[in-house]
Parts: structure tokens; sequence; C-alpha cells
């Protein structure tokens, strides 16, 4: 197992690098210039300062010559400024990372728990009223894109109700818990809806394959108690692949989600990656993309420990 | 008959659930609220106004203006006021030596208690108001105001008039260039500073009177190239009337009075600025008192919002097309050698319908740098005529085979429309167009120059600032105009010039050499519409709005809170 866990470890140094170097070059051919984007025609006062700029920032140096300094300045633990708005990116992540986490995990649990529980009630309750509504609830959560579910609830409760603030994490002269919560309600309806919808499917037919199964039938013949069927023999089995699916949802919590935290204002990672693809703001996309590709290989490892650890026929390192 | 009610029971749900979100995505239909008259003057009453839905009791009894900023890389700076000096946080910040009127051409002392100039125009001395105090305690003083003029020559950002006023200062370009120590146009004598230029500049003192000065003792730190974007906005040191509050990085930032300004204390004692993500859902839930737009959509949404009153905003906003003709190395662009060819794209296309259709009551069709309604404007107009500018193009033997090539930089809705408008009329003609949408306009009109027609915006502070553009020394445009030396005498006779009937004179010659050329292609000026929230916000009486995008006098120490 140890063995294993090294090994895979291992092998994330070269996927990164390549990655990074893939990414990077990628940047080259996006022919976005940062300091254009920064400064407008109509603001562009002397060619020749913005000239000086572009030399002093070294985006005049040859596209290798840009990745090895920035790799270099990476090993030794700085991560650089970002180039269009000139704040630290360590900074950046201390202030954003936070805000992500926060709003990817509660979503992560609320939708994990109501998908799941929703899921394996309507495979039990088969055709019941819970069935029927969590699968219409599947098919709009599913249906409806994020962003148009999150304005119309900014319209509904924001604007027209005005319950709940329209953006933002906190607000001026507040502090604690409940302006907290009053900030997270929308962004995490909006998040948890639509990943609700997906594990609600995928546990419900799952969970429906397994009640079908022999060895279900085998359980019930030999008269265990129906509670004990389901959570003991059908719930246990039903939840790998839904595992699959939350284990690849966890680089999003360092990534954040750039349709929420754009409609919402939610200042977070998300948010930051998407102006900064526009703006061609390199070292913030190269640090950020870079943290979100770390993510998802350790997400891919978590899924391979876990098959292993819940079916007995999977052995790790084979 | 169970499971048909069911299904049934699941319809009319689904049906609920779809309701209820595209409930929250309709506006009301009434017609837009534009009661107020074409130029400026304060509202004669406020409005029997709904509650805007989220009218948050200000925090702590405090009497709090609320403006929204859209939310850009970190959001985590106030506002940079060397680029537009604009709105009631920067004025609140920042002050000046002067203080323009809504105009912007006269001036009362603000940081000077007064100036001279001399009588051939050169030189112009300012004293410095004593007493005046930056937010950190430290005295304001004239080497503040040096140091400031210094430092904008050195920016990498910053707005063009700045740099076309300062760069008249002798010794700029040695003092830019690193040759000199110093300015040497620039002496500060105790409180006294004197400003020597090398030619006369009539815009001076209203450039002056958008110029914030900066603290030496703090912004010498920092390098001028990236100033534009250093922490320095994130904790600035201000001598306006407010200073920082707080600061939450990507949510808001708070301004509080600040103890040590000297002047009348502001009736507002607190202004937040929210950082948002969109303008009018801030305006709609009540978070954005005070805005301005010429978006049609957004001007029509805010309409529709009874507690904002609108305020409808003439200014020199121009929208053009620029001719890739040659540049100062001589290369030429050959399809827009021929006149001809220039003169035929503003004749096939149908300017008017165009502006009523796109931006209907905020554009006006343009001829020339001059608006037709000035005096100035010398009547000639190139009004739709398809079968003209047919004739034009082949009397000039254009290849109709060419692909000509629109480039513009702006990404509204709006600018894409236009611009595809305008591809369809060049169509009409004849020509085949293609339409290129720039991410980095700076570098591809003024370096790259893969075009034929580039579309660009210049919100301008004055006509010179138009005509400034064709200066064969002119940064940018000598590359896109070759180094034309012809409208150099008169482009720097109407910037120094200041009498009515000599600037008109200079300002019909210009005209006649501009449409001579025809290195611009005048599409329209743009209107501006200000927005506030007029159930929160009192303005006082007898305050006139002008140009949104500059500093002047709007009163705002007398603007009350009254929601």
């Amino acid at each position: 197992m140890l063995k294993f866990i090294g090994k895979k470890l291992l092998q994330m140094i070269p996927m990164l690098l390549l990655i990074s170097f893939i990414v990077f070059g990628g940047l080259q051919l996006m022919d976005v210039d940062p300091i254009s984007y920064m400064v407008t025609p109509d603001m562009a006062a002397s060619a020749e300062n913005q000239e000086a700029l572009r030399e002093q920032l070294g985006l005049n140096d040859p596209f290798v010559v840009r990745y090895f300094n920035w790799v270099k300045d990476l090993l030794t633990g700085d991560f650089g400024y970002s180039i269009v708005n000139g704040t630290s990116i360590a900074t950046l992540l201390k202030t954003r990372l936070p805000a992500t986490f926060e709003l990817a995990v509660i979503a992560l649990l609320l939708s994990s728990v109501i998908g799941i529980g929703i899921g394996i009630i309507s495979a039990i309750r088969q055709n019941g009223i819970v069935d029927y509504l969590g699968r219409i609830f599947a098919v709009l959560g599913q249906s409806i894109p994020q962003f148009f579910f999150g304005i119309c609830v900014i319209q509904i409760f924001a604007i027209k109700l005005g319950w709940l603030p329209v953006n933002g994490r906190t607000s001026p002269g507040a502090s604690g818990f409940g302006d907290a919560v009053v900030h997270l309600v929308l962004p995490v309806l909006t998040m948890t809806v639509a990943m609700c919808a997906v594990l609600m499917r995928y546990s419900r037919n799952t969970m429906l394959g397994v009640l079908n199964s022999d060895y279900i039938k085998t359980a019930r013949s030999k008269g265990i108690p129906e509670w004990k069927v389901y959570i003991k023999h059908g719930f246990r089995n039903a939840m790998r692949p839904v595992l699959v699916i939350l284990c690849f949802r966890l680089p999003m919590l360092i990534g954040g989600s750039v349709v929420i935290e754009s409609v919402f204002g939610w200042p977070g990672i998300g948010s930051i990656i998407t102006q900064s693809v526009v703006s061609g703001d390199y070292p913030v996309i190269m640090v950020t993309t870079l943290m979100v590709a770390a993510a998802i290989l350790v997400a891919s490892f978590l899924v391979d420990v876990l098959t292993a650890a819940l079916d007995p026929r999977v052995r790790l390192g084979e | 008959m169970k499971k048909m009610s069911k299904r049934l029971l699941s319809l009319v749900l689904a049906l609920v659930l779809s309701v209820m979100c595209l409930s929250g995505c309709g506006g009301k239909t009434d017609e837009p609220k534009t009661d107020t008259p074409a130029q400026t003057d304060t509202p004669a009453a406020t409005p029997d106004a709904n509650t805007p839905s989220e009218p948050a009791p200000d925090a702590g009894g405090e009497k709090v203006l609320k403006l929204a900023t859209v939310i850009e890389g970190a959001a985590d700076k106030t506002v940079y006021p060397w680029h537009n000096p604009q709105g009631p946080a920067t004025a609140a910040l920042y002050r000046s030596l002067l203080l323009a009127d809504a105009n912007l051409t006269d001036v009362t002392p603000d940081l000077a208690t007064d100036y001279s100039v001399s009588p051939d125009g050169l030189t112009y001395t300012f004293t410095i108001k004593e007493g005046v105090k930056w937010s950190d305690g430290e005295d304001f003083t004239a080497e503040d105001v040096a140091f400031s003029i210094k430092t904008n020559l050195k920016v990498a950002s910053g707005n063009a008039i700045f740099t076309n006023a300062f760069t008249k200062i002798e010794g700029a370009e040695a003092w830019r260039d690193g040759s000199a120590d110093d300015l040497s146009g620039l002496k500060v004598d105790g409180n006294v500073v004197t400003i020597t230029l090398t030619s006369s500049y009539g815009a001076f003192i209203p450039v002056i009177a958008q110029f914030c000065i900066l603290p030496e003792h703090v912004v010498k730190d920092y390098d001028p190239l990236e100033l534009h974007n250093s922490d320095y906005w994130s904790k600035p040191v201000t001598c306006g009337a407010f200073k920082l509050g707080e600061m939450s990085a990507g949510n808001y930032y708070t301004l509080v009075p600040n103890e040590y300004y000297e002047g009348t204390p502001w009736k507002i004692t607190q202004i937040t600025n929210y950082f948002v993500p969109d303008l009018l859902v801030a305006a709609q839930a009540g978070n954005n008192d005070f805005l301005n737009t010429n978006v049609p959509a957004t001007i029509s949404e805010l309409s529709k919002l009874d507690f904002m009153t609108m305020y409808p905003i003439d200014i020199l906003f121009y929208r053009y097309f620029i001719c890739n003709m040659k540049g100062v190395d001589g290369n030429e662009n050959p399809v827009m050698q021929d006149k001809r060819v220039r003169e035929a794209i503003l004749y096939a296309i149908d300017r008017e319908t165009i502006t009523e259709q796109l931006f209907p009551d905020l554009a006006h069709v343009l001829h020339s740098g001059v608006p037709n309604d000035y005096p100035e404007y010398n009547g000639v107009a190139y009004e739709y005529n398809p079968e003209k500018a047919k004739q034009l193009l082949q009397e000039a033997g254009y290849d109709f085979n060419h692909t000509f090539r629109i480039l513009y930089y702006y990404s509204d809705q709006n600018s894409i429309d236009l611009m595809d408008t305008i591809a369809y009329y060049l169509g009409e003609v004849g020509m085949k167009v293609e339409t290129i949408q720039s991410q980095q306009g700076t570098v591809d009109l003024f370096q790259t120059r893969n075009y034929d027609v580039g579309y660009k915006g210049l919100s301008a502070f004055s006509i010179a600032e138009w005509y400034g553009e064709y200066d064969s020394t002119n940064a940018n445009f000598q590359n896109i105009f070759g180094g034309d030396t012809q409208f150099d005498a008169n482009s720097a006779a109407i910037a120094a010039e200041s009498d009515p009937a000599k600037r008109s004179e200079i300002l019909k010659e210009l005209q006649t050499m501009e449409q001579e050329n025809l290195y611009k292609l005048p599409l329209y000026t743009l209107g501006n519409n200000i927005f506030i929230n007029t159930q929160h916000v009192k303005v006082p009486d007898g305050v006139t709005f002008g140009n949104p995008w500059y500093l002047y006098d709007m009163d705002l120490a007398n603007w009350e809170i009254i929601g």
C-alpha cells in the first residue's frame, strides 16, 4: 500500500511539470497581451512607458526563458505577482482559497446527503411520490444551466423579496455566523441543486440495480430484516460508483466553481481563474491551473484507493 | 387511476418549479422613465418610488452612500485617479489643485489658493494651500504636487489628457527617458509651484483640475511603471474628505471621514463601495446609489426602477474608424491610400439609422471632430448614399475581391451588433468584409496594424484632444497616419487658444484639413446617463451634472442620505 502511494506521488511530479509546460505553451497560442488588456487604447498614455513595463516584466523574453524563470521562481516558493492586478499570488491564494473551500465544502456535503438520501429512498420506494418528485428534480437540476438558475434565485430572493444579499461573502459592518450564512444561502443552493441532481440519479440507479441482484434476494429469503438488507447489503454496494463521482468533485474544493463564483460575485479562486484567462495573466493562470491539476491527480489517486478498499476483487498496483 | 393521478401531480409540480424559475427573470414592461431634461440640472422633485428590495439600514446609524464597481482581478483596490478621475469615491478621497465646474472649463481653488498664467501662456504659478494634511497626519506640501506630476510622466497606464499636458513641460522628454535627473520646467519654492511649458496649452488649467495629487512620502516607494497596480491603492493615504475605512477584498471597501480634512465635513458619513458582478443588479438591489452608463439595455432596465432618476449627459465621447494608412517606418497599407475609398466608407454606412436603432437618444452622427450642433461645425456632411459609395470605389479602382478588415476591441453586444451592421452596409456596396474582435486593442491597433480600419472610442476632454491625434508626434497615431505633419500647427494652435473667435477659425481650418484627408472616419458621439437613487440620496439644489468620467464640483458635501 505504502509503496503504491509513494509511487503514485512520485509520478505526479513529472505529470505536473508536463501539464505546466503544456499550459504555458497554450497561453502563447492565445496571443493575449496582458499589458494591452490592462492598458486599453483609451488609456494608452505613453507607448514608451508601456514598452518599458513589458520589458521590466520580462514579457519580451523568449517563451522558453520565461517558462524556466517561472519554474525557478516556483521551486523557490515565489508564486509571483498578477501582471494585470499587481497583487501577490500568494496573497490571492490566501484570501481566495478559504472562500472557495467554504462554499465547495458546504455544497458538497449538502448535495451528497440530500442527493444520495433521496436517490436511495427513490430506489426503495420506486414509483412512489418521493421517487417521482426526485426524478423531476433531477431532470430540472441537470437541465437548467447553473448560471440561469443562479440569476433566477438572485432575482427572486435578493431583488424581488429582498431576503438575501445579491452577492459577496460579507456585508460592511456585519460580522459573524449569521452574516456568513445569509451570504452562503444562494450560491450554496445553486451549486447544491446541480450537484444533487447527478448524485440522485446515480444513487437511485445503482441502488435499483443492487436491489434487483441475486444476493439481495438471498438475503431477504434468509429472513434478514428489510432495513438491514437496504443498509448492509444494498447501500454499501450501491455506493461504489457514487463515491467515484464524489472523489472527482474534490478538485472543486481548490478550483471552485467558475460559474457560481462569477454569478454571485463570490470572492473565490474560480472567479480569479476566469479573469486571469481572459486577461492573459499567465502567472496567475499557471499557479491556479497547476493547483487544480494537482487536485485532480490526487482525486484520481483517491478513487484508486477507495475502489480497492470497497471492492475486495481490486488490488492496488495490479 | 392512481398511476394517472401521480403523473398529473408530477406534471403540475414540474410546471410550478419552471414558472418559479422563469418568474425571476421577467422584468416590468413599463416604458422607461426619462423625465429629466436633456442637460443636467438637479431633479425638480424626488419621484414617487417603490422601495428598492434590499434597503439595508445604514450601518450603525451612519449615513451611507452606496456605490458599486464591477469586480476586476482581485478586487482589492480603491480607485486609481489617474485613469478617469470619476465619481463620488474619487472625489471623496483625492483632491486637485483646482476644482472644475460641470463643463470642465471654469475652475475654483482647492489645494491651490490661487494661480496665475503668464501673458505668453507658458508659465503657470500655483500657490499651495497651507494647513492641509494627509490622512496619516503628514503635511501636504508643494513637493507633493511636483512629485505627482513627475511620477505621472513615468507611469505606464494613465489618462492621455495628463500625458498630453505634462509632456509640454520643459524637460519632460529628458525626465521621462531618464537622461535628466529632474524635470527642468517644474520648480518648487516654498509653497509656490511654477510650471514652464515649451509651448502654450489652452487646456492646461482644466487638466490640472483633473489631476489628483498623491503623497510623495508614501508613493515614492513605488515603481511608477507599476504604480497603477500597486498595493498603495489597497491602503491609500488621501487628503480628501474621506479616507479608507475597511478593505474587504472581493466584497467591498468603506470610506470614512478623514479626521485631518480641513474643509467642510460632508453630510454623508460613510461611503460603501461594493465589488459586484453586475452594476445593474446592484442598483436593483439598492446597493448602487450613483452610476452612469451608455449601454441602451442597461439604461432601459434602470429606467424601470422608480427609485432611480436619470440625468442625461451630452459628452464628447467619440466613436470612429481610424484608417490604417502608413507607419512611421514607411510601411503603407495600399488598400486605404486612395481618399475616395475612405470617403466611400462614410457614404456606404447609414449612420442615422444605425444610431437610431442601436443607440436610441444616445448617439449623434458626426461628420468631423466638431459635433454637428456646435457653431464651429463647417456643415460638410456625408449622408448615406450607397450609389455614391459604389461610384467612388469604382473610380478608385478598389479591388472588390479584397477582404476589408475591420478591427475592434469593444466586447459589449452593442459594439458587436454595430460591427455586423457596418459589415452588412459595406457588403451592400460590394465590399467583402471581415470583422476582427481584438483582445489586445492597444497592440493590434498601433503596433500589429493588421487591419484596414479600426473602430475606436475617445472620451475627449475637449475637441483639441480629437485633433491632437493627428499630430505627427502623437506616440500612437504616428504609426497609423505615417507622421504626417500637416496638422501640427493647427492642432497645437487649437490646444493653446482660448479665445472663442480664434478657436472657431482654427477649428474650421482643422475640419477642412480633416475632410481633405479623412484619416479618421467619424461615426458618432455617444451620450451618457447618470442614474441616482433619489429615494436614498437627496442631491442639493443647483447641482449640474457633467461628464461622468471626470472630476467636477457636484457639491458632494451637501448630499444627504434620506432613505
